[in-house]
């Protein structure tokens, strides 16, 4: 068997693992909480709500939740593993058709904050990298977003532009426009870590003596890091950059309730706040999946960037 | 000013000033007053109203724990409540009650049709019954604790008669959440009613975008509207509910006039609106049982009703209420004055007098003092706990303020924030001291719901009386009322409930709600649904 392929399969195998062990937790974590899903069921929130022993009955039986924990689990994965998702405990709606209706805006969401935030953090760095106070100021301004959450910054972020400036709408037309709020807000952050990670790998690479080699080539400073620096820094850039859009799907949980927009990311924090398990625990999977792809394709993009990799790829497999 | 006094005073003021900048910050800019709009109805447009929560399916027979109110322009009722104790027709032309209020049979209404083109009869009414009479529909609203069944007298004549005699049965189903179905959808595709809903109202429903936006549009057959409303179809073309579950959002919808209609608009919000030129607001005090502090008198020390009226007298009920809702909300009785048996002329009101409450828990025994102020009794500390759903900052607010008057008491109360599912579990399994809720129902009866001896949870069947009281002579005036169907009688039994219920002490009645709704001043006509408050939008036409 060639190689590449025992790698492609190892890889698979581990996704495979993650997967399960995604879906294990979260179904006894789900159910170690104290909270009958009955009541769930039932709509019986926060309210008195009077329910009759027949309902009740009903219910149990419907769902199977008389029957050990274990067992209930194993009937959960015998379902999942022939493609069924279950009904919304709540919404009383086929999970996949749920997900596939909400997955589509949080997609467009996280890509649009990705790719504002690539941006943000690649010009940032560039300009600042290897200049002192330009350097001084950035870092500055990257410890405060960082840091800023995400809730506050989107309530500032609609007070201006909305409330006061007029120049957004708050809440979702369907346009590209509505999802500028919600796409900075979510971008701000993650642009400010990624600068920071860019910005320390470009500086250590401008120390490294091929710089200046390049410098006596004759190459000015703006032109070195884009040309040389930069593909050294790449690396931690992209590991980065990986992780940030797990924070990602998080941080659209947020957004979406803050701006009121349909997607993943409401529909768990309402489905955990409802104890709609068979919708929570089909969100973990769905965005555990993405992280996995995502990061898989960040392994894939090393040796492209760095030849030492695809040598150190090379070798292993011989071995 | 004791220590306790000026805490509070300090914290209202901090938190005035707060909500004062929000205010400040969200309001600048806007267009000037508009002149007195008006006139003649016109029609066309769409109505965008800002509400705060999504039902989570569309099927208004299922539960009332909020969902329902989105519905109620596509469903109509049989009866329409008038808020004052009378009803008009609206489905149903006349009606008639037994003298132990168990049959009530209504004459309908014979040029209705519902939405999928299927006419509205007896036999309808019936299948909505039987629907939510069976337990497989798990509905557990007000209507199937009854346990209902209809009889189709003729084609438009049916008789519904409850297992439990209910005098104000004809409230509860006024409400939308007994908002009358169609028959197909309900017995040949009910698990459609997950995401579209067939009634027969003024608006056809059209569109579902699940976490955003709900849209219907106009019925232009629709000539049944409830006596007192216009005549012929809705002025709006159509109607568009937003879900904005951000109560600041949802007040900035209302600022940048992104929405025609904001509901539930918060307590720090309410004196700048109603100071506001550009919008018209109105309230609606939610009428029923309040926000109330339920002692469980299952347990120590709340099994001593001597204790029980300690803590009412002891707390600084106005002080409380003050702090925690910057104002907005009134204090009540055990009933809102909005709720339509509540008592005018009450006698047994409850008093703050701390004297006397200190006296209360002396009688009772707690006589002795630890190192730390609490009172002591045969070594055990008067103490109790309080759970509350970790996100509910107005209960937050509210329980921190008991906490502080409490102690002065020489009562330990502890907070402890909960998980809003652990919430429910404890409701139910009565693990508690002191269990705070906020219930609103249109009707006297929930005095029954929440203190009758017959309804407490007891692991097979789940029942609302979180203070667990079985009083014999508070249930005796309860059945009483429940059976009277003339209202009069009815409202003298609810009375003495009333007058019974402070020194029985099951619970510590806090504040009502108001529902603060507002709206731009080109849109006109709205009025209020009274059996289950909220606005009703059925004669809203834009200028």
């Amino acid at each position: 068997m060639s190689a590449a392929v025992w790698r492609v399969l190892r890889r698979l195998g581990v996704s495979l693992v993650t997967l399960l062990g995604a879906v294990t937790l979260t179904f006894f974590a789900l159910r170690l909480v104290p909270g009958d899903p009955a009541f769930a069921i039932l709509g019986a929130g926060r309210q008195q709500v009077d329910i009759s022993p027949e309902v009740l009955a009903v219910v149990r039986e419907q769902y199977h939740l008389d029957d050990p924990l274990i067992v209930q689990f194993v009937l959960y994965l015998g379902r999942l593993l022939s493609g069924d998702l279950g009904t919304s405990y709540v919404q009383e709606q086929p999970v996949s058709a749920l997900l596939v209706a909400q997955a589509g805006p949080t997609l467009a969401l996280a890509l649009l904050a990705t790719v504002l935030a690539v941006v943000l953090s690649l010009v940032g760095a560039v300009l600042t990298a290897g200049r002192r106070l330009p350097s001084w100021i950035s870092s500055a301004l990257e410890l405060v977003l960082a840091s800023t959450p995400v809730f506050w910054l989107g309530f500032v972020l609609m007070l201006v532009f909305s409330v006061w400036l007029r120049a957004l709408p708050i809440i979702d037309g369907g346009d590209l426009r509505s999802l500028v709020f919600p796409a900075v807000t979510l971008a701000l952050p993650t642009a400010a870590l990624l600068l920071q990670v860019l910005r320390q790998s470009l500086d250590d690479a401008l120390e490294q003596p091929f710089v200046l080699t390049a410098r006596s080539r004759g190459l000015g400073g703006l032109s070195v890091t884009v040309r040389h620096a930069l593909r050294h820094a790449a690396i931690p850039y992209l590991t980065m950059l990986g992780f940030s859009f797990g924070a990602l799907l998080g941080g659209a949980a947020i957004t979406e309730t803050l701006f009121s927009r349909p997607g993943l990311g409401r529909l768990l924090v309402e489905s955990v706040a409802s104890q709609d398990i068979p919708v929570v625990i089909a969100v973990v999977l769905v965005s555990t999946a993405v992280f996995i792809l995502v990061n898989t394709v960040v392994d894939l993009l090393y040796p492209l960037i760095d030849p030492r990799m695809r040598e150190r790829a090379a070798t292993g497999a011989r071995r | 000013m004791t220590s306790v006094q000026f805490v509070r005073r300090l914290s209202a003021a901090v938190a005035a000033v707060l909500a004062g900048t929000l205010v400040l910050t969200a309001c600048s800019g806007g267009a000037a007053p508009d002149a007195e709009s008006g006139g003649e109805p016109v029609s066309g447009g769409e109505l965008t109203v800002a509400v705060r929560s999504e039902p989570p399916q569309l099927n208004p027979l299922v539960d009332q724990t909020g969902g329902a109110h989105v519905l109620s322009p596509v469903v109509d009722s049989l009866v329409w409540d008038n808020g004052d104790g009378t009803y008009a027709p609206w489905l149903a032309t006349e009606w008639e009650v037994s003298d132990d209020a168990t049959e009530y049979t209504f004459t309908l209404r014979e040029d209705v049709t519902f939405h999928d083109g299927t006419p509205f009869d007896a036999e309808a009414v019936k299948t909505n019954i039987d629907y939510v009479a069976d337990p497989a529909n798990k509905s557990t609203g007000s209507v199937a604790k009854l346990g209902p069944s209809a009889e189709v007298v003729d084609d438009y004549t049916v008789t519904i008669t409850l297992d439990s005699p209910e005098s104000t049965f004809l409230t509860l189903i006024a409400a939308p959440y007994f908002g009358i179905v169609s028959p197909v959808q309900l017995t040949e595709d009910p698990d459609s009613l997950a995401s579209s809903v067939i009634g027969t109202g003024p608006f056809v429903f059209d569109s579902w975008v699940k976490g955003q936006s709900l849209t219907y549009t106009r019925n232009d057959d629709y000539n049944w509207g409830p006596e007192g409303t216009h005549a012929g179809a809705a002025y709006l073309d159509s109607m568009k509910y937003l879900f904005l579950p951000e109560d600041q959002t949802r007040y900035n919808a209302l600022v940048t006039g992104e929405a025609d209609v904001v509901d539930y608009i918060a307590p720090e919000y309410a004196e700048q609106v109603a100071a506001d030129q550009d919008h018209d607001s109105e309230e609606f005090l939610l009428p029923g049982v309040g926000y109330t502090l339920y002692l469980n008198t299952r347990q120590a020390p709340f099994d001593d009703v001597t204790v029980r009226q300690a803590l009412l007298h002891g707390l600084d009920r106005e002080g409380i209420v003050e702090a925690a809702t910057f104002g907005a909300y009134p204090v009540q009785e055990y009933l809102a004055t909005t709720t339509p048996d509540y008592k005018e002329d009450l006698e047994n009101t409850i008093t703050f007098d701390v004297d006397e409450a200190g006296r209360l828990l002396d009688e009772a025994g707690w006589t002795e003092t630890d190192a730390e102020g609490f009172r002591v009794k045969d070594g055990e500390r008067l103490a109790t706990t309080i759970p509350y759903a970790d996100d509910d900052q107005l209960a937050q607010r509210t329980l921190e303020q008991v906490q502080i008057d409490a102690k002065a008491l020489g009562f330990d109360v502890e907070l402890q924030p909960v998980p809003a599912s652990d919430f429910s579990q404890r409701l139910y399994n009565g693990d508690y001291g002191i269990m705070a809720s906020f219930q609103s129902e249109a009707t006297g009866m929930q005095l029954w719901r929440l203190y009758g001896g017959d309804n407490v949870s007891d692991g097979s069947s789940i029942g609302s009386n979180a203070s667990f009281l079985a009083d014999p002579e508070l249930d005796g005036i309860l059945a009483k009322a429940r059976s009277s169907a003339d209202p009069t009688q009815r409202a003298e039994y609810y009375g003495q409930a009333q007058e019974l219920l402070p020194e029985l002490a099951p619970s510590v009645p806090l504040f009502s709600r108001a529902r603060l709704v507002s709206w731009q001043s080109n849109v006109n006509g709205l009025s209020w649904d009274n059996a289950w408050p909220q606005p009703y939008l059925f004669d809203v036409w834009k200028s």
